[in-house]
């Protein structure tokens, strides 16, 4: 083929070339000729990063069981196989054969993170896929987005001919079965788009107009046809346990994160901080019996010969069986070579228990993280974790032989005051001098060292604190200066996020439709791989949106009225807005709220308006 | 027991590092279930050890690998086990059991051969440049290293540079250099200097060597050192 010999001259010049051949091991190649329905799984960033997706695994393997559809993954190139390929005419194509991105039926993106969206739009282009949903035609894919961020879709509404929100096992079947038939019956483009639009959790943003108030909020939005609903509501799959999950993952030649055996043993977190979006859009708490989690694990390790297994899910120290599970896991695999990870840990010591009975040998760093820096704070955010959990849980990593701890904390979260910035440095030093006082019992006192590493706080929609303003910059800027002075300390490091990336998240995360013409003017501009530093260009975005007519601080640094229409109010992710004002209110009087999973429900009104319920392997607790 | 094994890496895995090679095979070893040894210590790795690495981009049909086991078995069990879980472009083709404290391939293994395969250039007079390459008692190149670019002379190392097959504007040839600890020839260094339109060839490694006398072992048949 044309390509191939095009790929071979591009290749040796390119880094990592390993990220665009393919043929990797458990890769599921079809007849491209004999199957009906073309799904691409297009991750808009590197494969590097894709390749570590849970969600495309899922994906992959349950659409690739149909003998009726073909799924491939596509991911963004890096810079320099980009300009190859625009040098060279080659268009973005699939892994598995090689077809152009124009040549699938279905083109599926993954939102996991805002500061992917210009990705998307520079693998359309590549792919020879026009750019606008109304501008494509005929023999134009149609392109669905799904992932965390569809949660409020409105930013990217007029690049996506759909979106899936919520769980995706179910839906992604119901969607090729609707296009399979659609196919069949040779109607048009919106006659697709009708029938998707019936299957509960489609959205179709060109069925919908947004009207404004003239004060640039929004007024309505309401769908300019019938037959399509007011609100769309989440899928949940409501027993993940039965939920299909891979027995086999591609296993990739080159190093990509979280390159292992991943075992999801719940989905869903209810302890509600309040600055937390998967904890809303997640819900309820799904969780997989230990039976089902052994089965996964025995056919994973057979099938993909990988050298770990991480126990993944919001908050894996939650799980109501983990420590039979770890212990199984142990039993069975501590001697062939195949380690344990535990990626997300409650602070707590019962916590470093079990960091500890998987950890054998070298202890790497632990990460704990108190999000802020006082007490008033953390009640503030919901965040259900007091000093004596922080350092009882130290206390028990030092002792335990760990000499590095790694503290995670916010800056910029609502009511914030200089007091909790100064707090992070004190409760930072008081680990510190534990750590040293505990190791000095042998010795080792000079070992000792913390990691501090804050980020901004960036509002997020469908969460308590999406009417809030997100901290001026310089202020964030100046805290992190005055935390910088505080920690000063060779045994400490400090590292933080760019202000001006949390303010693109920012704007990004809460936009509306109208944020998509600066979108659309910042990728013209040269805008991609955003997420990556080296490439990330504040003014040419700050250029972008005064092209495009788009005021960024309307969206970042603007506090929302409780009654205003959000641009996501018609996206149901089951939790109400009045829970989440009540959630509001509570936080600034410092109220806590309990984990509706131990203490009774707390009114989110998922559970009676959905009619499903949080599911406890372990039974305890379980309503 | 010790196993050697000799396997191929063609297309389309010839992009892959060393380090990417090396992982797939252990992996590939797992998926197998041969009951491979593991290094005591912090971080228990396979008792897996390669040759000579492979630069990217180049094909192979001589690359070798000792591994140890925790039982006895067949060498012809070990091919057929590992090549079903091989992904393409990968494949074992000869293994034979060793003496358990063999020389490990890396301390013995010091020569190379390669194949290089390409279109030649407008004005190519390729005999003349091999000519020119032998006759020449030193060729100097640069190798960039992390802090300065050292000059190397490469010609001490190169031991046969030959002609198997030209005409219709392309050739093939046949390079055989010193590898390893004790001088070494990267075969882009010699193919920089031969007269390829564009600058470009295909490099494919045809056999790796441990010199004894005038006389080339391969590391299977030279096992028992």
């Amino acid at each position: 083929m044309q390509q191939d010999k095009l790929l071979e001259r591009i290749l040796p010049t390119v880094a990592k070339p390993g990220r665009y051949t393919g043929s990797e091991w458990n890769i599921v190649r079809k007849d491209w000729d004999k199957t009906e329905v073309k799904f691409a799984l297009a991750f808009p960033d590197i494969y590097d990063i894709g390749m570590g997706h849970l969600g495309f695994k899922i994906l992959y393997y349950i659409l690739n069981q149909r003998e009726d559809v073909l799924a491939e993954r596509v991911y963004a190139p890096w810079v320099d196989m980009e300009a190859r390929m625009r040098e060279s005419g080659l268009p973005l194509f699939s892994l598995e054969t090689r077809h152009p991105l124009s040549q699938f039926d279905l083109v599926g993106f993954t939102l996991q993170y805002e500061l992917s969206y210009t990705n998307i739009l520079n693998m359309l282009d590549l792919g020879g896929i026009p750019l606008l949903a109304s501008e494509r035609s005929g023999q134009d894919p149609f392109v669905v987005g799904g992932g965390p961020c569809v949660f409020n879709p409105e930013p990217l509404a007029p690049f996506f001919d759909l979106f899936v929100i919520g769980d995706g096992e179910e839906i992604v079947n119901e969607l090729a079965d609707v296009y399979r038939d659609w196919k069949a019956q040779g109607l048009d483009r919106e006659g697709f788009l009708l029938k998707a639009a019936a299957i509960p959790g489609v959205y179709v943003p060109s069925f919908y107009d947004v009207d404004y108030h003239v004060d640039g909020t929004v007024k309505v939005v309401k769908p300019n046809r019938a037959g399509v609903p007011n609100r769309i509501r989440k899928r949940v799959v409501e027993d993940l346990d039965a939920a299909v999950f891979p027995d086999k993952f591609v296993v990739p030649f080159i190093d990509v994160v979280h390159d292992r055996i991943m075992l999801e043993v719940m989905r869903g977190c209810t302890r509600g901080c309040r600055f937390c979006q998967a904890g809303v859009i997640y819900r309820p708490v799904r969780e997989r019996r230990r039976e089902t989690l052994l089965q996964q694990a025995e056919a994973l390790a057979a099938s993909t010969g990988y050298e770990d297994i991480s126990l993944t899910s919001l908050s894996t120290s939650d799980y109501s069986c983990i420590e039979p599970l770890i212990d199984d896991l142990l039993a069975r695999y501590g001697s062939c070579g195949i380690g344990l990870s535990l990626p997300s840990l409650r602070l707590d010591s019962f916590s470093v228990g079990l960091a500890e009975r998987i950890q054998s040998g070298r202890k790497t760093g632990l990460t704990f993280a108190p999000e802020a820096g006082t007490q008033r704070l953390r009640d503030v955010i919901n965040k259900n974790v007091n000093e004596s959990d922080l350092f009882s849980a130290a206390e028990e990593a030092f002792a335990a032989g760990w000499d590095a701890v790694k503290l995670y904390f916010m800056i910029g979260l609502p009511t914030e005051t200089l007091d909790d910035v100064t707090g992070i440095a004190e409760l930072s030093r008081r680990v510190l001098q534990l750590g040293r006082q505990i190791r000095g019992r042998e010795g080792k006192a000079g070992r000792v060292k913390i990691s501090v590493s804050v980020g901004s706080f960036v509002p997020k929609s469908h969460t308590p604190f999406q009417w809030v303003s997100q901290a001026p910059l310089e202020e964030l800027e100046r805290r992190q200066e005055h935390l910088r002075g505080l920690l000063r300390d060779r045994s400490i490091s400090f590292s933080w996020t760019d202000v001006d990336k949390s303010l693109l998240e920012a704007v990004l995360a809460r936009g509306d439709r109208r944020v998509a013409n600066g979108i659309l003017r910042a990728w013209q501009k040269g805008s991609r791989l955003d997420g990556w530093s080296e490439h990330f260009d504040f003014a040419l975005w700050m250029e972008a949106f005064a092209e495009a007519n788009v005021d960024p601080y309307f969206y970042s640094h603007r506090e929302r009225d409780l009654e205003e229409t959000l641009p996501w109010d018609h996206i149901d992710s089951g939790v109400s807005k009045a829970f989440l004002a009540r959630e509001w209110k509570r936080a600034l009087t410092g109220e806590v709220t309990p984990d509706c999973r131990f203490a009774g429900c707390t009114g989110c009104r998922l559970c009676q308006d959905f009619g499903v319920g949080n599911v406890l392997a372990g039974g305890e607790g379980a309503q | 027991m010790k196993i050697r094994a000799r396997f191929t890496k063609q297309e389309p895995v010839r992009f892959i590092s060393h380090l990417d090679l090396a992982r797939t095979v252990e992996r590939a070893v797992r998926r197998a279930g041969l009951p491979v040894l593991y290094s005591q210590g912090f971080n228990p790795r396979p008792k897996i050890a390669f040759g000579s690495a492979l630069a990217v981009g180049i094909t192979s049909s001589a690359e070798y690998v000792d591994m140890e086991f925790a039982c006895e078995f067949e060498a012809d069990k070990f091919l057929k086990a590992i090549n079903g879980n091989l992904p393409s472009g990968i494949r074992f083709e000869a293994a034979k059991a060793i003496v358990p404290d063999a020389a490990p391939l890396m301390s013995v293994i010091d020569r190379a051969q390669y194949i290089l395969t390409g279109e030649l250039g407008q004005e190519a007079g390729l005999g003349r440049v091999i000519r020119q390459i032998l006759d020449s008692g030193e060729i100097w190149i640069e190798r960039p290293g992390k802090k300065q670019t050292r000059k190397v002379n490469i010609r001490p190392w190169i031991f046969a540079l030959e002609v198997l097959e030209e005409g219709a504007g392309a050739a093939t040839l046949s390079l055989l250099v010193q590898t390893g600890s004790g001088g070494n020839v990267r075969p882009e260094e010699v193919a920089a200097h031969l007269p390829w339109a564009a600058g470009l060839c295909r490099i494919h490694r045809s056999g790796l060597f441990i010199a004894q006398g005038s006389r080339l072992l391969s590391p299977l048949e030279a096992a028992h050192l």
